[in-house]
């Protein structure tokens, strides 16, 4: 138990202070009638930390218990002490589920909760063996997005030309917690093998840049979140490329030049937007109807401003708790796929999996995303520790 | 790289076979079916007869060979009139719904009226529109449109087709019938507008497979004898004498022309005069494509 309780001194400090905060923002409202807005805020606090408080109560218990049985387990009658063996593992059991339990009222709920995942996936450096790779991770979330019950959606795809690989893609993946869950995926990811295009049989190092954006739903429909997003009259629509003359003289594809030339004008549906103020730009053009091409990039638009907002909100709060949160930055590698390793380690958290062949064919991401998840859990805590001891 | 793909992209090069293809495969049931697709194309006929549709705003338009293809350049226009419209009609603020009554002349698929009504629906602005087209292909399409959108979306969509010929003398009589008691509040036409020039040059995309009864500007016309010939503005002059001689319209109707990219001084000039608000406006390339202006009744 002790041992138990060392490991988790992190977060049970935390606790600790939240409790005795709380307590004492109790009796201090004993004492007084409840009026001045301070006393609201006060009030506020021990309604939002009343679970706490529950569950702190419930872990001292089953701690007290647990001494209580220890000093049963030299009991002279054997099946006594064999009684306190077996009641000694389930209160431990208990003792750490409620730790975990602990960490999960202790961080904020997540602000995207709700949010699905727009992945974009451009090939790097390494040509068509980064135009491989690509399609082997749109492969890979797109199964790991489908095992999870989560709808996935190619939205646009740029086939590498020559056939070999995708060049760049855009990826829907449809459900509550999609983006939580991927957020992490975000960075540059390396892939270092024999590339099928290699006929000498030398490793060649490739990157794909993985971008994570929160969907903002029905962009055009006017709703507040989007509309709080970018000004209408600061998005520049243009369609692209030359069409010719134009009007009942061209047609797709193939437009009003000599008879003779069939010369190709790309699909005049496609859509380019302007932020102004931000400078993001976003074409579509995958769509036969331009109708859709535009929503399409306003959907696209919209998961930009909002992640670039979410990004400056975190920035906003980290330097107000001095937070130690460290979020990837979109250039920095962050994954190494090694095929002749067959392993897969994430630089973030020292992270290998020794077992390529799971993570890209079977649910060995999972494990990854789980990892990272529960680091980003304990840096939210550590800030919050290291936030509290500056107040206290 | 699949054989369908590299068919496609010796005429379309790489990235719009690679777009063709993936809609040609979404409509196709199965592979000797997406084979054939791809034959055709490769053949030269049009992308959109072979799908059966073309995206027009949010509608679906069925198209079909002879039947003019509803081009990208209409639908931009035809949003800046719906925007026009709401406009100068939604701040009245009427306590009975407005209801316009709309003609649109040359009609084709039927694809600017649809898209108008739809438009303007959500904005409560109810609309009866007649569309005319001397085609019977072309009239019989637009109904076949106009229960496919109804279906699609099911609300109060009221158009009529007629097939007339503008150019009959008795044009107005033949369709006052159907327009009585009501005046017309909007009027609109992609009338052919494409010279014997450039007609020359069109591609056979366009000339081999699109009826040029709806393409050719300057149709032979019996009865004419001061026609501009050879710069297809025929039917820009026919409807303006249409409209000077029509009794059957609203105070400040408002007129939409589409044109070809170099007609907008001809036809601005044309119609100069008895309509007043006239505006060029120009589509998505930077091209002149469509006149609006507005009629005042003396």
């Amino acid at each position: 138990m002790t041992q138990l309780e060392s490991d988790n001194a992190c977060i049970l400090n935390v606790i600790k202070k939240k409790i005795k905060q709380r307590t004492l923002a109790l009796k201090e409202l004993d004492n007084q009638h409840v009026s001045s807005s301070e006393q609201f805020d006060k009030l506020r606090l021990t309604k939002e930390l009343e679970p706490l408080q529950i569950a702190w109560d419930g872990y001292t218990s089953t701690k007290q218990t647990l001494l209580e049985t220890v000093n049963l387990l030299s009991d002279p009658d054997p099946i006594m002490r064999s009684l306190a063996a077996s009641e000694q593992s389930t209160l431990l059991s208990k003792l750490t589920s409620d730790l975990t339990n602990f960490t999960q009222l202790l961080i904020p709920k997540s602000k995207t909760y709700l949010h699905s995942a727009l992945m974009e996936l451009k090939a790097g450096v390494g040509g068509d063996e980064a135009s491989l790779f690509v399609s082997d991770l749109l492969r890979l979330y797109g199964r790991f997005g489908e095992a999870r019950g989560w709808q996935v959606l190619v939205i646009a795809k740029e086939d590498n030309e020559g056939g070999r690989g995708v060049k760049n893609a855009v990826l829907e993946i449809k459900g509550q917690g999609s983006y939580d869950a991927l957020q992490w995926e975000s960075g540059v990811h390396r892939v270092q093998r024999v590339p099928e295009t290699e006929k000498g049989g030398r490793v060649h190092t490739s990157t794909a840049a993985v971008v994570v954006l929160p969907m903002v739903e029905e962009p055009l429909n006017n709703s507040p979140a989007s509309e709080q997003l970018y000004n209408p009259k600061d998005v520049k629509i243009e369609v692209m490329r030359a069409r010719g003359a134009g009007g009942q003289v061209g047609n797709v594809g193939l437009t009003g030049l000599e008879p003779s030339v069939m010369k190709l004008f790309e699909a005049q549906s496609a859509v380019r937007l302007t932020h102004i103020p931000t400078g993001i730009t976003v074409s579509m053009q995958d769509e036969r109807s331009q109708h859709r091409n535009r929503d399409k990039a306003f959907q696209i638009l919209s998961a930009r401003l909002l992640h670039k907002k979410l990004e400056e909100e975190m920035l906003e709060r980290r330097s107000v708790r001095r937070a130690l949160i460290r979020k990837a930055d979109r250039s920095e590698k962050v994954r190494t796929y090694n095929w002749a390793q067959g392993r897969v380690t994430d630089h973030r958290i020292n992270l290998t999996v020794n077992n390529l062949s799971d993570v890209m064919e079977g649910d060995g991401l999972g494990h990854f995303i789980h990892a990272l998840a529960n680091h980003h859990s304990t840096q939210v805590l550590e800030s919050l520790l290291a936030g509290m001891s500056t107040v206290a | 790289m699949s054989h369908f793909l590299s068919k496609l992209a010796r005429i379309l090069g790489p990235r719009q076979a690679e777009l063709e293809l993936k809609w040609l495969r979404q409509c196709a049931s199965n592979e000797l079916q997406l084979s054939q697709m791809v034959k055709r194309r490769t053949r030269g006929e049009p992308l959109q007869y072979i799908l059966g549709t073309q995206p027009f705003g949010p509608l679906d338009i069925l198209v079909r060979p002879p039947v003019l293809i509803p081009r990208p350049e209409t639908e931009q226009w035809t949003y800046a009139l719906a925007d026009k419209i709401i406009h100068r009609y939604k701040p009245l603020k009427d306590p009975h719904p407005t209801t316009l009554t709309v003609l649109d002349l040359c009609t084709g698929t039927g694809c600017i009226p649809l898209l108008l009504c739809t438009l303007l629906t959500p904005h409560g602005i109810q609309t009866e529109a007649i569309g005319v087209d001397i085609s019977s292909a072309a009239c019989l399409l637009a109904q076949e449109n106009i229960i496919s959108v109804k279906s699609h979306f099911p609300s109060p969509l009221s158009i009529r087709i007629l097939q007339r010929n503008l150019f009959e003398p008795n044009f107005w009589s033949s369709i006052r019938d159907t327009l009585s008691p009501r005046s017309l509040d909007i009027i609109t036409a992609n009338p052919p507008y494409i010279s014997e020039d450039s007609w020359r040059k069109l591609s056979p995309e366009v000339k081999d497979w699109e009826d040029p009864v709806a393409l050719l500007g300057d149709p032979a016309v019996e009865n004419s004898v001061d026609i501009r010939r050879g710069q297809g503005l025929t039917f820009y002059q026919r409807i303006r004498d249409l409209l000077l001689d029509c009794t059957m319209i609203s105070p400040c109707c408002i007129l939409a022309l589409e044109i070809g990219e170099d007609q907008a001084s001809a036809v601005t000039s044309l119609f100069r005069g008895q309509f007043h608000d006239i505006q060029i406006w120009k589509d998505g390339w930077g091209k002149d494509r469509a006149v609006f202006c507005t009629m005042e009744r003396n």
